[in-house]
């Protein structure tokens, strides 16, 4: 482990010192490194709202300009350094948000017209079906109960566990074999639709 | 933070339900930003619930959102009847409760005009009435008028804890904050209490059908429904056992669906527990 990180480390300070040379290619590698991290942190703190996108754009053009300015002083603390980015973008992202609800309501309604297309909606309804027909089709009523009770009531694993009589591991192996079941039935009944 | 931590806490979905500490949000997000493996993870279980959430079949398991379902091999007819037994013993007694507050809430608000009426020419320089007395459940829209408060204790709310006595199981109609109020609605309850009742009136809102309500406590999310449909009064019912809401201050904010699928905030509801402890 000690020894992955010092690689990481590394590999981390040459991309930083490739990146302050103003090699564009480095860009791009530490963007397709760190890019599917910060869109699930953005999404997360945003509560998946469609601006997460633009705020991940964001995150990177800063991050680029800083290192150039030679605000990372420790390559080492790349990933802390970008978290830190993201997060202050998310606070500035909710302030301009609160300025702007107190804003006119036209301005409410312009955002609010931008409705789905039709074909999406048409494959979200499928979706949507095949879904209902996976999880009525589990053959485990144990694991369908772990997802509900986990995944959407969203009880505490000690509880389920003391309910259903299991112990952690358990409950762990059975979460993790009805995610399997799920995406396999998923996949089999999405190819022979 | 290591994989093997992260596996056997669950701390991947703990994180995407929005259930760890803001501390330990922090360092799995400093891990995961770029660390494949957990990224990988995250995302299909992101996919996984996302998926599930709106879709679950209304045919299969449909356990009341916190009651524990205990015997899994129990034979399908078995957990159906079951399931039918605690729909009555909490949806009865709730359609009867509400019925009754609202026949009730309205005697109330009669006389407490005919009260007013007669009140206000000879009092319009009485001292307010002293605020320290014990909350109602039924705080409907009190915490603007002092006044009102003091007629929580007339006779008229007395004959709703009557009705509420009749069934045990109390009914909390939370009130709507209000833009730069910090009032917030009182939940009190007692052990005797297995369930209580949260009414939310949703005042003039008709356009939508379907509704999330989501209760945070201390910032983090500690329940959410999708899916709640308006009764006839143009209310939504929740029910919970006592048990799973600790004593502690709660922010519920409701949101209603479009059906597109699009979400829109439609009020906040502030409210504070207390669990009175009985002697
Ligand atoms: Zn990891």
């Amino acid at each position: 482990m000690e020894v992955f990180s010092m690689i990481d480390a590394r590999v981390e300070a040459e991309l930083v010192a490739r990146v302050m040379a103003g090699d564009e290619r480095a860009e791009e590698e530490l963007f397709l490194k760190y890019r599917r991290g910060v869109a699930i942190i953005l999404n997360h703190s945003t509560d998946n709202s469609p601006a997460a996108a633009d705020l991940c754009q964001e995150t990177f053009k800063i991050t680029f300009q800083k290192i150039k300015n030679g605000e990372l002083r420790e390559p080492g603390k790349l990933p802390a350094f970008i978290w830190k980015v993201a997060h202050n973008l998310v606070t500035d992202h909710f302030r301009k948000l609160r300025t702007h609800q107190i804003s006119s309501i036209e301005e409410v309604e312009d955002i609010t017209d931008a409705t789905p297309d039709q074909l999406d909606m048409i494959l979200e309804k499928e979706k949507a079906a095949l879904v209902r027909r996976v999880l009525s089709d589990m053959e485990s009523e144990r694991e369908r109960q772990a997802l509900y009770r986990f995944y959407i009531a969203e009880e505490n694993k000690e509880r389920v566990c003391a309910d259903l009589g299991l112990t952690t591991k358990q409950f762990n192996l059975i979460i993790f074999r009805a995610r399997k079941h799920f995406r396999k039935l998923y996949e089999k009944m999405a190819s022979g639709r | 933070m290591d994989h093997r931590y992260i596996d056997e806490n669950n701390v991947g979905d703990l994180y995407l339900m929005g259930k760890l500490s803001a501390q330990e949000r922090a360092i799995f997000e400093m891990h995961f930003i770029n660390c494949e493996r957990c990224v990988e993870m995250l995302e299909e279980t992101s996919s996984l619930r996302q998926a599930i959430r709106g879709n679950w079949p209304q045919e299969i398991l449909q356990p009341a959102s916190l009651l524990p379902v205990r015997a899994v091999a129990r034979p399908v007819w078995r957990t159906v009847v079951m399931a039918c037994l605690l729909a009555l013993l909490v949806i009865v007694p709730a359609i009867f409760v509400i019925g009754e507050m609202r026949r009730l809430r309205h005697e109330l608000e009669e006389a407490k005009a005919i009260y007013a009426a007669q009140r206000e020419p000879q009092n319009a320089d009485e001292k307010e009435p002293s605020t320290d007395q014990k909350p109602t459940p039924f705080s409907e829209r009190q915490g603007n008028d002092q006044r009102e408060k003091s007629e929580s204790n007339s006779s008229n709310t007395a004959k709703l804890r009557d009705s509420r006595s009749q069934t045990n199981t109390p009914v909390f109609a939370l009130v709507a904050a209000r833009r730069g109020e910090a009032d917030s609605n009182e939940i009190i309850t007692d052990e005797s209490q297995k369930w209580l009742l949260i009414s939310l009136d949703l005042e003039g809102d008709t356009e939508h059908e379907t509704y999330r309500a989501t209760i945070e406590s201390r910032g983090r999310r500690f329940w959410r429904a999708d899916d709640l449909r308006p009764n006839q009064y143009n209310a939504l019912t929740m029910s919970f056992r006592s048990d799973s809401l600790p004593s502690g201050q709660y922010l519920l904010t409701l949101e209603g669906i479009s059906k597109t699928g699009e979400m829109k905030a439609i009020a906040n509801y502030p409210f504070r527990v207390t669990k009175k402890s009985m002697k």
